[in-house]
């Protein structure tokens, strides 16, 4: 690699910004920086290339950018001088895995620009994905590479809402068009509860083979989203929960089934009734807490009480038909 | 194996660096699929089939001869299970007759089942190794086994004619016919696995039948129905010595793998629950009902008297899928095992 450096101060009108091959930043937040170079100028030199004729920015987006906002028209710079686009795209690699951590898009990026300038698959895992806490398989490279193709709008969610690798991963699976709807539903929830809406939306719209917008499209969802009663929050909790009922109709109708009896009982407060995780067996278990022998008695007349009467069947009771169950999701 | 490029693998970093290149491939899981590596098998080879937490086993055995599969099915846990992703066949055979011999002593007073199926499929590279007919030679005269050879394949030419009284079962998976032509890539449609069961009959074996994993799909009931009726029009019932069924269930990590691999597949986007053994499966009433409709499948063209077991159920599907709640794998390694098969003999 060669490394043949020329200082200069570069007037930022030769640089073309329009040429963004080396570019891996497109979100930041630029107001520490701003004050810096307002107090002590700009320390850090640009780092910059020719490419037929002109200057192209290698590293310092983020600078030339402030620097433009702060109406700056000069900069130090280094002029690098290696004509291999490859080379020098890892110039900026490793001058920022130097000085700082990048994020989850910028790492997608760096990804996507290395295969795209001729860097082999095999040898972006071994060299490259280590370097950015990536793990070296396939699996991993290919989804990167599918956040670096996602478009503005869910780029900057992502950024934004700096959300983790597993669902920008799984938001990368969605094609442009489904966005629109998907994102304001997203954005209101936690992070748990923003990977079930996409689960799953992704696998109703796999079993149905229908696309997720078309899902989104149904009256029901469409209700909620267009409903000026509930805030954003709500809509977004009220259409995880239908869209869950539509992933898993006989399960929902079981724990429905379940609520429904023990509210029709008035079951006591103090007195906990659960079934078996996902009902994987018949078992129910009650469990309660007592502080004495009178309160343990009071307990166990209250459940005697309760289990004689003829509605207590209800709690054992699950519906039978799953096609009806399908039918009406 | 004229053309095919050979090498000697010597060292464990040499290994290391084709594991390597395998996983920098695109998909290092079918890479792997493409490379036969014969082996040394330094640790046992015999091992009781691990079953699943919270399931009635059957008291199986597995012979790790080899690791593997060169067919390529969505939902095989090979994919996730094994860390080397190429064809394994272990080739120190004399290691594998002694610990057997010592095996089967220290088992003497049990009848076992035993066989090759688990870790990859008995016959598909059969025609490489011709490993069946040394197993067949080995497990024939022997009085408190059964040997079990478990396939997809109709890779049967070199199996030998046996007597129908030596304890030798030859199995074959089978499926719907969507799911064997959608999901099952590389193995051979059902009706030429039944072709292949029926000349084996004709060779003297009994045979088994693995309905695993069911799957649900949309007409899943006419299809099972079927194939269920296709099997015994051309197997005689007598000939069967056992069917398993099992609903289709995978480790978390799995779904994954399936998406990349295969992302046209439907089959892992019905009901899934996360159940007590950390597999998804299906949500208990859609199991029961898969469960019990191809049981009454089978009882209802095979007959009531065909040994029907279920590949990783617990008490409660066991009792209200097939009508028996097996005390413990005794109860169901008594019921599959062979000992009137030796009566016959003598």
């Amino acid at each position: 690699m060669r490394s043949i450096f020329e200082p200069k101060q570069l007037a930022l009108r030769e640089l073309d910004l329009e040429d963004t091959r080396f570019r891996i930043s497109e979100f930041f937040s630029s107001d520490r920086l701003a004050l810096s170079i307002k107090k002590i100028d700009l320390i850090h030199p640009l780092l910059v290339t020719r490419r037929a004729g002109r200057f192209v920015l290698v590293s310092g987006w983020k600078r030339v950018s402030v620097c433009l906002k702060l109406g700056i028209s000069r900069a130090p710079a280094l002029i690098l001088d290696e004509p291999d686009d490859l080379k020098a795209f890892l110039f900026v690699f490793y001058e920022n895995l130097a000085g700082r951590e990048f994020s989850l898009l910028e790492k997608a990026e760096i990804i996507s620009r290395l295969l795209a300038l001729g860097m082999v698959r095999s040898r972006i895992m071994k060299d490259i994905l280590p370097h950015l806490q990536i793990p070296p398989t396939a699996f991993y490279l290919e989804n990167f590479l599918s956040l670096s193709k996602l478009g503005f709008s869910a780029k900057k969610a992502i950024s934004g809402k700096n959300l983790p690798f597993p669902i920008a991963r799984l938001l990368a699976e969605f094609q442009a068009e489904d966005m629109e709807e998907i994102i304001p539903l997203l954005l209101p929830l936690g992070q748990n509860k923003q990977k079930d809406i996409l689960e799953d939306l992704l696998e109703i719209s796999r079993r149905k083979t229908i696309p997720p917008r078309q899902i989104l499209g149904a009256p029901g969802i469409q209700a909620v989203l267009h409903s000026s009663k509930w805030p954003p929050v709500q809509k977004s909790e009220r259409i995880r929960l239908a869209l869950r009922k539509e992933r898993f109709p006989l399960l929902s109708a079981w724990e429905e089934g379940f609520q429904a009896a023990l509210r029709e009982l008035g079951w006591p407060k103090g007195i906990s009734l659960e079934p078996t995780p996902y009902f994987e067996s018949d078992d129910i278990e009650a469990s309660f807490r007592f502080k004495d022998e009178k309160e343990f008695r009071a307990r166990l007349r209250k459940l005697l009480e309760i289990s004689s009467r003829p509605e207590f069947q209800k709690i054992f009771a699950r519906p039978r038909r799953t096609s009806k169950v399908r039918k009406k999701s | 194996m004229d053309g095919v490029p050979q090498e000697i693998v010597r060292g464990p970093r040499r290994k290391l660096a084709i594991l390597e290149t395998i996983r920098s491939s695109e998909d290092p899981i079918g890479e792997g699929k493409r490379i036969l590596y014969l082996a040394v098998q330094r640790g046992r080879f015999v091992k009781p089939c691990p079953c699943t937490p919270g399931a009635i086993g059957c008291g199986y055995f597995i012979i790790n001869l080899n690791l593997q599969c060169p067919l390529d099915c969505t939902y095989c846990i090979l994919q996730h299970y094994l860390a080397e992703p190429w064809l394994t066949v272990f080739v120190n055979l004399e290691d594998l007759w002694r610990e057997l011999d010592v095996f089967l002593e220290k088992h003497r007073r049990r009848v076992l089942r035993i066989g090759t199926g688990e870790l990859g499929d008995s016959l598909a590279l059969d025609h490489f190794t011709g490993l069946s007919e040394d197993l067949i030679s080995y497990f024939r005269e022997k009085a408190n086994v059964c040997f079990e050879l478990k396939t997809k394949t109709a890779a049967i030419v070199n199996l030998p004619a046996v007597r129908r009284t030596d304890p030798i079962v030859v199995s074959w998976s089978l499926n719907a016919r969507t799911i064997a032509d959608e999901e099952e890539r590389g193995a051979p449609p059902v009706t030429e696995r039944l072709e292949a069961a029926r000349a084996v009959v004709k060779k003297g074996y009994r045979l088994g039948f693995h309905f695993d994993p069911l799957v649900r799909f949309p007409g899943w009931e006419r299809e099972y129905d079927q194939v269920v009726r296709k099997l015994f029009h051309v197997i005689p019932a007598s000939s069967i010595a056992w069917i398993s069924l099992g609903a289709l269930r995978f480790p978390p990590a799995l779904k994954k793998i399936i998406q990349a691999r295969f992302p046209a597949t439907k089959i892992i986007y019905e009901e899934f629950i996360l159940g007590r053994d950390g597999k998804l499966r299906y949500f208990r009433p859609l199991r029961l009902e898969l469960i019990r409709s191809v049981a009454g499948m089978v009882k209802k063209w095979g007959g009531e008297e065909i040994p029907l077991y279920l590949c990783m159920e617990g008490e409660e599907v066991w009792r209200d899928g097939l009508g028996w709640n097996p005390e413990g794998k005794r109860a169901v390694e008594t019921t599959l095992s062979p000992r009137a098969w030796h009566q016959d003999k003598s």
